[in-house]
């Protein structure tokens, strides 16, 4: 991260660095494939109560999910300015990214909270145990990336990061808008598809 | 249906078995511990074969199911195919990993101990499984007839042992006063005896091009190709050295120990130390 390399380039024509990134997003696909297929089997086999029609709460989700959507038109954005140099817009676009995280987050926390005074855990049910595990493990990815986003904004700050290392950047990026996918995939799934 | 896949995978183990005494056939043979290894190999592991697809006669395996003939079957194929595979190997590879060859006299010593004792041990059990003595049962009678073939295993067994000493004396005496291994003690055909021994640390000093099965020997096919210099003639990116990984895989064996000990707040010490040295790894210089 700290160090702006000459790009190695695979036979593909592609920046290694970038190709291991594609290899492990899609690691990552397979583990959410899983995670998703393993809530849908269990769908509606739940014997006790809370079920999802009772719990989920759309309009509250909507907002959460329109918040993670903007902060991935942001990191665009972000990126763009570090691309062209522009390095004071670059830092208020990477912070405002990781903050737009941080309140996904937050609602992730309030949502959580309820529903755990709501009766709803772990070890309730089918729908609690593949429910807190499957968005469990993306906040924990979404919290990665905000810890990512911030050492990002922290070199920037410094002065470390510039132009020559937009490609650490776009990889960040490139992390950002597959979390983001995958929770468009898991608010249709989980919260509309009920 | 256990008879039809039991004798279904003897196809594809069969085949194994002449691709390997194919090799045999493709090769250039020398009398050397790592040989007598292979062979000592291919021929347990037929035998192994051969009481397994025993067992898809379903009258047979009704008898032979939970007996000591399963365990001398098992340990024929997993000792007598993986173990002897394995030691074939370190012979083999030893001189290229630590540059020093192994005794070639108790190498032999060790195969020829580990050979009669693996037979000793395993072979009567197919005797001692007929005669019904079932497995994971360590007690028998004298009236079941089977005391004097148990003593003969675990005679097998002790000499077993005794090969495993031999062979931990070799490692030992070898490091000391091991004979320097070439780059190639034993005219090998594959690209990694075209190298020092023990290896540089960038491996080849020039990617070499390939063009037959057997690039280092001359084929009607294809002349040998060139070993790489000794010294690269242009300098090689290796990636810088990193105490971070260690420190990553430090986390995890915290958070196993103490998640089976049930310390919840240990398995989030481990957590931490996990990300903590992840998070400086991806600081660590792209290369040196």
């Amino acid at each position: 991260m700290t160090h702006s390399a000459v790009a190695h380039h695979t036979s593909m024509g592609l920046d290694s660095r970038k190709m291991a990134f594609w290899t492990f997003i899609g690691s990552e696909c397979l583990l959410f494939g899983t995670l998703i297929s393993t809530y849908l089997i269990y769908k509606g086999k739940s014997v006790v109560g809370p079920y999802p029609h009772e719990i989920l709460n759309i309009p509250f989700t909507s907002v959460s999910t329109f918040d993670l959507l903007l902060s991935s038109l942001v990191m665009v954005l972000a990126l763009a300015a570090v691309q062209r140099g522009d390095m004071k817009w670059a830092k208020i676009w990477l912070l405002s990214t990781a903050l737009l995280g941080l309140v996904f987050l937050g609602g992730q926390v309030i949502e959580f909270t309820e529903f755990v005074h709501k009766g709803l855990t772990l070890q309730t049910n089918l729908f609690g145990c593949t429910f807190f595990v499957l968005t469990g493990t993306h906040g924990a990815h979404v919290a990665v990336g905000v810890l990512w986003l911030l050492t990002l904004w922290v070199r920037a700050v410094q002065g470390k990061l510039g132009p020559a290392n937009a490609m650490t950047v776009e990889i960040t990026g490139l992390y950002w808008h597959f979390v983001d996918v995958v929770w468009i995939v898991i608010f249709t799934v989980v919260y509309l598809i009920q | 249906m256990f008879a039809a896949t039991t004798m279904l995978i003897a196809v594809p183990t069969g085949v194994k078995i002449f691709n390997w005494i194919a090799t045999l056939w493709g090769g250039d043979i020398h009398g050397t511990t790592a040989l007598h290894f292979a062979v000592g190999f291919i021929a347990m592991f037929i035998i192994g074969g051969l009481s397994g697809v025993s067992h898809a006669s379903p009258p047979a395996d009704l008898q032979q199911t939970d007996t000591y003939y399963v365990v001398a079957h098992i340990h024929y194929v997993l000792f007598g195919g993986t173990i002897m595979g394995l030691f074939a190997g370190m012979y083999y590879w030893w001189p290229k990993m630590t540059g020093r060859l192994l005794s070639e006299p108790l190498g032999k010593l060790h195969f020829w101990l580990q050979f009669v004792g693996m037979n000793l041990a395993f072979f009567p059990m197919h005797l001692i499984g007929l005669l019904g003595m079932p497995r994971r049962i360590y007690t028998y009678g004298p009236e079941l007839g089977v005391s004097d073939l148990n003593l003969v295993s675990t005679v097998g067994a002790f000499l077993i042992g005794l090969s495993i000493l031999v062979f931990v004396f070799n490692m030992w005496r070898t490091s000391r006063h091991g004979q320097r291994a070439s780059n190639d003690p034993w005219r090998g055909a594959t690209l990694e005896w075209s190298i020092a021994s023990p290896p540089p640390v960038y491996n080849f000093s020039v990617i070499p091009t390939v063009t037959g099965r057997l690039p280092r020997w001359h084929t009607e096919r294809h002349p040998a190709i060139q070993d790489p210099p000794a010294v690269p003639p242009a300098p090689i990116h290796v990636p810088g050295g990193s105490w971070w990984p260690m420190v990553a895989a430090l986390g995890l064996p915290i958070m196993a120990l103490s998640a089976l000990t049930h310390t919840l707040w240990i398995v989030f010490v481990g957590v931490a130390v996990l990300l903590f040295g992840i998070y400086r790894w991806a600081f660590e210089p792209f290369e040196v």
